[in-house]
């Protein structure tokens, strides 16, 4: 029996959203008036939830349906307005991909950063170096300064570089949108060693046949509460199915 | 006093996890990265580069010493050094303050989307800025010595001075970079009051120049002004040093970093929902 990896019980979180076109007339009669100019704005509402360890789970859901919020809860970035939540581990995650870079450094400078922010170590990507550049397709590109390149070679090297993270439970938010055929290939590899590993991985995408292949169990969000969760395909043909209505 | 009570247990919880996460090897690991790149980036496309952290004071030494020294200039030893600490001292609270405030607003995606350890950032931003603040007080130095006022003793006492001095920095910085979140009206205010400073901190004149009600409110509501003094008095060296003084710059110090890093823990994850 896998020991529970997160465990998350009726978990909400609350923002405060404006409630009109905030301008410095109406924020001041709202003071003045004693009438607050915020609403508050569930993005989660009594969200149950367990994944065991080495669970790949699938989190789908419409846009604005709380997904990035519930992985920022459980990464730590936000705190929860109620609810209980438990969370073995340090999960590594990828919840965007152009994040901490120095647009006018060179590539290499770029790599270390990448890399440190993901707790990847120099000397483990001084060891790498040729690999990710060649994989990333930026061999002779080392020292160009990273906002010359374009969106898809930044994709690859990031990725290229977040493959060397080692963690037992990782976290991707819709990360491998728009990479090309070739990259696709290595993602794959990469996923087919990641899903056949007993790591714990929870992951957000709206590619369906991706989630299909990779993951066994899935949780649907629906604005903000859990909708259903279950087997992948049955989950996922329950979402599908939401579409045509 | 209950609320009072739920703070400090809060603050102190909170605490023990920050210095178990910033002793990490992989956050000092991100430190280091950090403050290298931001090195590498602080003067990059710049033909002067490092070299404009002392145009600056230079040229404001050169206009504050014309403009000043025949009004002010009379009875300060060494004035031109007199002014030289004054800009070095200001300069690198107001610059760093500017710069490293608005950290958040600036990297909004990168604390959003990584649990990274967020005070790493402002420590990143602070380390160029205190590196070139180093380097000036370096200057200052030299200029001391070929006055003549040079002692090892100053020099030893200089050191918790200069802690203190980037502490206090580091805890207006942390409530800087809380407040941006929540108004950006923070920024123009604050950048106001930069250019007050340059007048209600004695850069060009001295205290006993000014009336009796504007040394008071110069001493005791400018923060800076204790430091200052202090560092003038360990560095011109014709005046002893005041321990009075002394101690009441390192009580800033502690004071406003104490007080700046506890605001930043309890408020931290609800600026950075409105950043």
């Amino acid at each position: 029996m896998n020991s529970v990896c997160v465990k998350a019980e009726n978990l909400a979180k609350k923002f405060l959203v404006f409630r009109e076109e905030k301008t410095t007339f109406r924020v001041l009669n709202s003071l003045i008036q004693g009438k607050p100019f915020r609403k508050e704005f569930w993005a989660l509402k009594d969200v149950s939830f367990e994944i065991k360890r080495g669970d790949k789970l699938a989190i789908v859901g419409r846009n604005g349906s709380g997904k990035t919020t519930l992985l920022r809860i459980l990464t730590g970035i936000y705190d929860k307005t109620s609810g209980d939540l438990l969370v073995e581990g340090n999960p590594k995650a990828l919840l965007k991909l152009h994040i901490g870079l120095k647009a006018d450094l060179p590539v290499l400078d770029n790599i270390y950063l990448f890399g440190a922010v993901h707790e990847v170590y120099r000397d483990v990507l001084k060891g790498k170096m040729e690999e990710i550049l060649t994989v990333s397709g930026l061999g002779d590109l080392r020292y160009m300064p990273i906002k010359e390149l374009s969106v898809g070679q930044l994709q690859r090297l990031l990725l290229s570089v977040f493959f060397e993270v080692k963690s037992d439970f990782l976290i991707f938010d819709e990360v491998f949108a728009s990479v090309d055929q070739e990259f696709t290939q290595k993602c794959d590899s990469y996923f087919q060693n990641l899903f056949s590993s007993d790591k714990t991985v929870i992951m957000i995408s709206h590619d369906v046949a991706f989630l299909k292949k990779f993951c066994k169990t899935a949780v649907w969000l629906d604005g903000g509460v859990v909708r259903m969760q279950g087997g992948i395909d049955e989950v996922l043909s329950e979402y599908g199915k939401s579409f045509s209505k | 006093m209950m609320h009072m009570k739920e703070i400090i247990v809060f603050l102190r919880s909170k605490l023990k996890f920050k210095i178990a996460k910033f002793l990490t090897k992989s956050n000092r690991n991100l430190l280091v990265e950090l403050i290298r790149a931001g090195f590498k980036d602080s003067d990059y496309h710049s033909v002067l580069g490092f070299f404009w952290s002392f145009l600056n004071p230079c040229v404001l030494l050169f206009v504050m010493f014309f403009v000043f020294k025949s009004r002010f200039g009379h009875g300060i030893e060494a004035y031109p050094l007199y002014i030289l600490l004054g800009i070095v001292f200001v300069g690198f609270m107001t610059t760093a303050t500017n710069y490293a405030g608005k950290v958040f607003l600036n990297n909004r995606d990168f604390v959003l989307n990584s649990p990274v350890f967020r005070e790493n950032l402002i420590i990143s931003t602070l380390a160029i800025h205190v590196y070139k603040f180093s380097v000036e007080l370096i200057c200052c130095g030299a200029v001391s010595a070929l006055y003549g006022f040079f002692s090892w003793k100053s020099m030893l006492l200089f050191l918790p001075l200069f802690i203190a001095y980037i502490a206090f920095t580091l805890g207006i910085i942390m409530v800087l970079s809380i407040l941006y979140c929540f108004a950006r009206d923070i920024e123009h205010i604050w950048t106001l009051l930069s250019r007050v400073f340059l007048f209600v901190t004695p850069i060009f004149y001295a205290l006993p120049q000014v009336s009796p009600f504007a040394r008071g409110m110069i001493y005791f509501g400018n923060p800076i002004t204790p430091f200052l003094i202090s560092m003038r008095q360990l560095f011109i060296g014709g005046e002893p040093l005041s321990w009075l003084v002394y101690t009441h710059s390192l009580l800033i110090g502690t004071v406003f970093f104490i007080v700046g890093y506890s605001i930043f823990i309890v408020f931290e994850n609800i600026a950075l929902e409105r950043a």
